[in-house]
């Protein structure tokens, strides 16, 4: 049975740096944005956005830091999977990985 | 979109996040009309940037609140199973029901969970009271009541209601793209005597892992204005900071009751707006 303690050591820290990271994201996106003063649409397909790093797009830098903070609470189900196997607490890893799959079957769902 | 007209939607959605760490709700309640009748952005951009905002809120607060202890992680797991499976169900029926009736019957639900939640004080049990549900799955949690610095010690009762009202709550946020929290905090905190701040705490970490499968299926079909997203998720992680702070400040009484006032109003905006007399919720 992984302690409360532990759990939070695990879930904690992904929240803590998801949001960080997001953030930092994000307000760097939107101020280079309104420095350069580009038209604010829609969002950069995935395969672009290294390339929109490298170059300093905004976009590209707004549409990570989305991502960072849509995958946050998907890291955390897989934070405490991976807590829930080490310490072979099979009831929960089960509870985690049928979440983990009921999201990927909606995810699948709705994109095809 | 204008960088000044950003400013002012982070700044509105701040209520949004504070509200929805205070009440276990993702805030999609307030983001949404705010959009769409304030600022006239198509409902599906607003409904993105709503999605988006509901994670803001679920992983701003729950930075706090997992640190408090408030948030049972284990508890969150247990009942997104059924959230999960259930809002898949809801939106696949969703395109054979009759949206005034269900806004009606979920009206209905509001009004009742509410006259429940305003009626009942709170009950709960130490983790040795409700050993035999504990056999099954253990959820029992502690935490420190920000307010009275008090250790609460609880163990949560009525595992198989819990799950299957909170397949339920899925079904119905599938099929009407809202209540998720709404219907969550009352199921744990009636249901499975779960005390209110932990019940809104974990309420608050769930609907973060309903609302992504929502935002990435936005994504892909490039449905997302990475811009007003950007807004939208700023304001609401201050918000929600600003909403973990009130928490210390408020008892769990007074968190009831303004639950149960929240749940009034938002039944109350839904009968008007299946009458045709109201465009927002």
């Amino acid at each position: 049975m992984a302690g409360q303690e532990r759990l939070c050591r695990v879930v904690h820290p992904i929240l803590k740096w998801g949001m960080l990271l997001s953030l930092a994201l994000l307000i760097s996106g939107l101020l280079l944005g309104m420095g350069a003063g580009t038209e604010m649409e829609g969002t950069l397909p995935l395969e672009e956005i290294p390339q929109g790093m490298v170059d300093l797009d905004p976009l590209a830098f707004v549409t990570l830091g989305l991502l960072m903070l849509i995958a946050t609470p998907l890291t955390r189900v897989l934070g405490a999977l991976c807590l829930f196997l080490g310490e072979k607490d099979w009831k929960f890893a089960l509870i985690s990985t049928v979440v983990l799959s009921a999201v990927v079957l909606a995810i699948l769902l709705g994109t095809v | 979109m204008d960088a000044l007209v950003l400013l002012v939607i982070a700044l509105l959605c701040m209520s949004a996040g504070t509200i929805g760490a205070l009440m276990g709700i993702g805030g999609g309640l307030i983001i949404i009309p705010l959009l769409t009748l304030g600022f006239g952005i198509p409902m599906q951009e607003a409904i993105g940037a709503s999605l988006i905002g509901v994670i803001a809120t679920s992983t701003g607060a729950a930075t706090k609140y997992v640190k408090q202890g408030l948030t049972n992680v284990r508890l969150a797991l247990f009942l997104e199973m059924s959230t999960t499976a259930g809002s898949i169900v809801g939106a696949l029926i969703a395109v054979y029901t009759d949206q005034a009736v269900l806004f009606l019957l979920f009206s209905a639900l509001l009004l009742y969970s509410g006259y429940t939640m305003l009626r009942r004080t709170e009950l709960f049990f130490s983790p040795e009271e409700v050993k035999a549900e504990a056999q099954m799955v253990d959820l029992s949690c502690r935490y420190i009541d920000p307010r009275s610095s008090c250790e609460v010690n609880y163990g949560v009762k009525g595992l198989k209601k819990g799950l299957a009202y909170s397949s339920v709550a899925g079904m119905l946020s599938g099929l009407l793209g809202v209540g998720g929290g709404l219907v969550k905090v009352p199921v744990m905190s009636v249901c499975m005597c779960v005390p209110l701040k932990a019940a809104t705490a974990t309420s608050n970490f769930m609907i973060g892992v309903t609302a992504l499968t929502g935002a990435i299926i936005f994504y892909g079909h490039g449905l997302l204005n990475a811009y007003l997203c950007a807004a939208v998720a700023l304001g609401v992680f201050a918000g929600a900071y600003i909403g973990t702070m009130l928490m210390a400040k408020y008892s769990s009484n007074q968190l009831r009751k303004g639950f149960a006032i929240l749940l009034f109003i938002v039944a109350a905006s839904m009968i008007l707006k299946t009458a045709g007399l109201w465009g927002g919720a």
